[in-house]
């Protein structure tokens, strides 16, 4: 078969070249376009108040190179003045919240991945696709009753005997960063179980084989072949779950800002951003650009460092294969 | 497909963690070094360090308590008597523990851990004695009177005030019940042995006896004032509450004969997997769903969460102004808007292009991509202007899903069909990623920057409003308009020009898009000189007045609703990018080549070879886009505040408890899971047919 196509546009070859290189310029352009915001916080944040005010960040662009200062990030970094939330203590609460809600889920998320991928026991496949179901869960369901537990404890009244059990102590963990890294490390659940799961479970067969005919129980299996080997997808999904934790705004402004008496001390650096951004707008606004600078400097670096890994990461948490 | 990737790497790296060799990892792992560095300066090392004490001592504790429980059941096959032992001391420890630690036990010394220690000693010498015994006779003797004798130690070391004063009615209903239950259970089985039966009705009796007697009973009850409200029981009911039907489970075990060999392999194996799965599934069910449970129930009562208060709660939220509001749907609205003709404007382009390219293949209508686009355009213009005029926060959500969905994988797939093998696609691929790992605060705080308006007699800090004084500059000037007017008459031509060739080739979709753009453009150049576009900056006070307001883009309704939904659409390009990117990757280059031999061009190589074989993935991509931006919250939350008619469901919940009604805003969270569930429901059914 050949019907031959005229395209009248591969007439005349530079007028086909250029119209061949338009994509790539549009690409560019939309890189520009996603890149602008960026710089424009960036440049804002070396700059005093009333330039910030006076012109807009792109005149540095057009060679207006005045009013530069490192004012704003000192007064960012500074030492907290009464009783108001700093950056410093933001860093360390979300410090408090990130490291272990990365790192305390992958040992558990993986026992249950291997769980799910190599040892046979009856209800595997329901269990498992009920458990990864909830990746879909918005965890706004989940948070009031969460709220409730640290607040006050689970107590269960049995009807008829009538007679209340406590089944999880208060334990005053109300309005502190242990709320909230316990709570993520129960909402990050299905999706590590998930990731993790596709990964352990496309290891070759041969390997488990070789290893029972050893004589080594799914413990040994588990400990000394397949933690080694899955470290490429553990850190992937390490950067994922830190970058979502410390990213997070809705699980700490709930449970760390609408308890009884909220303590500032104990509030993540997204907390502290979004609570200057709405309370003081004006006063303090300058500020505002250097802070959020601060705070995504850490997630960027880690995104910039680990990219390979995330990419991995987000491809093999999404694209079944 | 990326996961075999990873799997390789696995494979090939063993575990071992790489060292950097290269000069850019060198220098990555230098900068990885210096930022912890100075975190850990700034932020002091006392903080830190607590905090990784926290994530050691959790991390220690919990691998310690999965090795052993490992070791442990290793044990059960081999060695019996060790495994029933140790299992005994545990088991006694944590029941005395949580005894105790409910204020049951006596007080015998400062440290809870002392009745831990009895009980574990105790549980675990009977688990010995019995597991040990040699000869099938000696096990009756020491099974019932060794648990009689733990059922003493509880009876005697219960507190006073825990002393049962028992309700015989209660205790006899409750062993009945247990025994039903237990011979039912066998009988359902399909067990007729009446060892077995014995067995079953001695434990469920025991279990409900223990059950009826301290549930069922009344205790010792003193008001503020110290006088005795409700009387308890004595030492003897709690002897005839405890020691009776723990000796009663005791003959149960106790005839039951020792495990053999192969049931010793089976308590291995059927144990193993939930040795490895409970903490998650303690986390999941803690976490997840009992919360979710007890959202729905709460849904259902009243702010203080007591009183049921039926459908009340849904029945106000929906009727409600701010849920649903349609009070400007009135259809001058709609057909008086310049949008809604835009939208007809679209959809009649993509009907004639169709209906065009239709008479070659001899029907009436053909979905040509052109054709596909430019009726998608416009029915989304339309969705914008019908969600526009229809308010509430269902409605907001509902223009979330769809602009932020459609905009984010349109966008996403564009890019990287762009970047693929294109010079320097890596790097335009992770800046437009870069969003990603920025949090929707920060991305509200870097948003401002560029929305914010200033006074009219200011210049303006903001860039889109900066814009948009440069077009009023630029429409009062009096030679520079007509200069740009030059330049979009000539693109506008370029554009008529490449019409044509559309024409005369008989490909209609080039031909529907460069219409279309040259009639936006072109109305674009004749309302910059004629009508005029934008703004200048006035000084004048009296003028001030006479203008329209500056547009502010986070304030001014409803469409300061797709202003913030652009910041969502920032973020979520370059997860549908890097998503669709390794997709288009996949496509099998033989198709490729066999499409290019047959002569075809670039665009319909794509269209009709790559695109079709991207449908699985953007089914992927649009359902987990649907999902996060379901609950959207933190971008509102952080650049309105809810004000302006910005609010969505996720938002009025959290409001809610800001309000202290929990009822009603676990309604909202009852909704949000609503709307979710049918996306839920196609992820489960395409799993269960991935298997």
């Amino acid at each position: 078969m050949s019907t031959t196509i005229v395209d009248p546009s591969r007439a005349g070859g530079r007028a086909y070249r250029f119209l061949r290189s338009i994509p790539s310029w549009v690409l560019w352009l939309l890189v520009v376009v996603w890149l602008t915001p960026t710089l424009g916080l960036l440049v804002n944040s070396f700059r005093e108040k009333a330039v910030q005010q006076r012109q807009g960040w792109w005149n540095v662009l057009l060679g207006h190179m005045e009013g530069f200062t490192l004012a704003n990030y000192r007064a960012v970094l500074a030492d907290a003045t009464g009783n108001v939330p700093t950056i410093r203590s933001g860093l360390a609460s979300s410090l408090a919240i990130a490291l272990p809600a990365t790192i305390i889920p992958i040992g558990i998320a993986a026992f249950a991945a291997y769980a799910f991928a190599w040892i046979d026991f009856r209800g595997r496949q329901p269990l498992f696709i009920a458990t990864v179901s909830l990746l879909a869960i918005p965890l706004q369901v989940a948070l009031v009753p969460l709220l409730r537990l640290f607040n006050f404890g689970a107590h269960l009244t049995i009807p008829w005997l009538d007679k209340t059990i406590t089944v999880f102590p208060n334990l005053g963990l109300a309005g502190t960063t242990n709320a909230v890294w316990l709570s993520h490390t129960a909402f990050g659940m299905p999706f590590a179980i998930f990731l993790l799961h596709n990964y352990i479970s496309s290891l070759p067969r041969d390997l488990f084989e070789a290893a029972r005919i050893d004589g080594a129980d799914h413990f040994r299996i588990f400990w000394r072949l397949v933690l080694p080997l899955s470290v490429p997808v553990l850190a992937a999904f390490a950067i994922f779950q830190f970058l979502w934790t410390w990213n997070d705004y809705l699980v700490s402004n709930v449970l760390l800002r609408l308890v009884g008496q909220p303590d500032f001390q104990e509030f993540p650096t997204t907390l502290v951003i979004a609570g200057q951004a709405s309370a003081s707008f004006g006063a303090s606004e300058h500020l505002l650009t250097a802070g959020a600078f601060v705070q995504s400097a850490i997630p960027l670096v880690v995104f910039f460092l680990l990219q390979r890994f995330f990419v991995r990461g987000l491809l093999a948490g999404s694209v079944k294969g | 497909m990326s996961t075999t990737e990873l799997v390789e790497e696995g494979l090939r790296t063993g575990g071992r963690i790489p060292v950097p060799r290269t000069p850019a990892g060198i220098i990555k792992t230098l900068i990885a070094v210096a930022v912890v560095a100075f975190l850990v300066y700034y932020v002091g090392p006392s903080s830190i360090g607590a905090t990784l004490l926290k994530v050691v001592s959790a991390v220690g504790l919990s691998v310690a308590l999965f090795v052993g429980a490992n070791l442990l059941f290793n044990s059960a096959y081999a060695r019996w008597t060790q495994f029933a032992t140790i299992c005994g001391v545990a088991f006694g420890c944590v029941t005395f523990l949580v005894l105790d630690g409910n204020r049951a036990m006596r007080d015998i010394g400062p440290s809870p851990w002392l009745w831990a220690l009895f009980g574990g000693a105790a549980v675990g010498a009977l688990m010995f004695l019995l597991s040990s015994a040699r000869y099938p006779a000696l096990r009756l003797p020491i099974g019932v009177g060794g648990f009689a004798a733990i059922g003493l130690l509880l009876a005697l070391g219960v507190d006073d005030s825990r002393q049962p004063a028992l309700d015989w009615a209660k205790v006899l209903i409750c062993t009945g019940l247990g025994v039903a239950i237990g011979v039912g259970r066998r009988l359902v089985a399909n067990t007729s042995d009446p060892q077995r039966l014995a067995q079953s009705a001695l434990t469920g009796g025991g279990i409900g006896w223990l059950i009826g007697a301290w549930g069922g009973a009344t205790f010792r009850a003193v008001d503020d004032a110290g006088a005795v409200v409700t009387n308890g029981g004595n030492v003897g009911e709690a002897i005839v509450a405890t020691v009776l039907p723990l000796a009663a489970i005791g003959l149960a075990i106790a005839m039951r004969t020792p495990p053999d060999a192969l049931r010793r392999r089976e308590v291995e194996q059927r144990s193993r997997a939930w040795i490895f799965l409970s903490p998650a599934l303690l986390f999941i069910a803690g976490g997840l769903l009992v919360p979710l449970v007890q959202t729905v129930v709460q849904s259902f009562k009243d702010p203080a969460g007591e009183q049921n208060v039926g459908f009340a709660n849904y029945h106000n939220v929906i009727t409600s102004e701010a849920f649903f509001n349609k009070s400007n749907w009135v259809l001058s609205n709609i057909v008086g808007s310049r949008l809604f003709w835009i939208a007809v404007f679209f959809v009649a382009i993509g009907v004639i292009i169709g209906v065009v390219s239709g008479r070659k293949v001899r029907s009436a209508f053909e979905a040509t991509p052109g054709s596909t686009i430019a009726m998608l355009a416009g029915f989304f213009f339309l969705a914008c202007i019908v969600l526009g005029t229809l308010r509430g926060s269902i409605i907001n959500n509902l223009w979330w899903v769809v602009t932020v969905t459609l905009l984010s994988t349109a966008l996403g797939l564009g890019v990287a069909v762009l970047a693929d093998s294109a010079k320097g696609e890596n790097i335009a691929k992770s800046l437009i990623f870069l969003p990603m790992a920025i949090s929707f605060v920060g991305a509200g705080v870097i948003w401002t920057l560029i929305y914010k308006p200033r006074n009219i007699n200011e210049p303006q800090s903001g860039l889109l409003d900066a814009i948009w004084f440069g077009l009023g500059e630029l429409s009062n000037s009096s030679v520079q308009k007509w200069i740009v007017f030059a330049i979009l008459a000539a693109i506008v031509g370029g554009l008529g020009a490449l019409a044509w060739s559309g024409v005369r080739s008989q490909q209609f979709s080039r031909t529907g898009f460069s219409l279309g753009m040259a009639v936006l453009l072109g109305l674009f150049a004749i309302l910059l000189v004629g009508r005029g576009i934008g703004f200048e900056i006035v000084d004048d006070r009296a003028l001030q007045n006479q203008l329209p307001p500056i547009p502010d883009f986070v304030r001014d309704q409803p469409f300061n609703n797709m202003w913030l939904m652009v910041v969502l659409i920032w973020i979520q390009t370059g997860f549908a990018m890097v998503i669709f990117s390794s997709a288009i990757k996949a496509v099998p280059t033989e198709f490729l080549e066999a499409a290019s031999i047959d002569g075809a061009t670039r665009s319909q190589t794509f269209w009709r070879v790559t695109l079709p074989q991207l449908l699985p993935t953007v089914g992927v991509v649009v359902t987990t886009l649907i999902v996060a931006v379901m609950k959207v919250y933190d971008v509102i939350q952080v650049m309105t505040g809810g004000q302006s008619g910005t609010q969505v469901i996720a938002f009025q919940m959290i409001e809610q408890v800001n309000f202290g009604n929990f009822g009603t805003s676990s309604t909202f969270a009852a909704l949000l899971f609503v709307a979710i569930l049918p996306v839920m429901i196609y992820n489960i059914r395409n799993m269960q047919k991935a298997k």
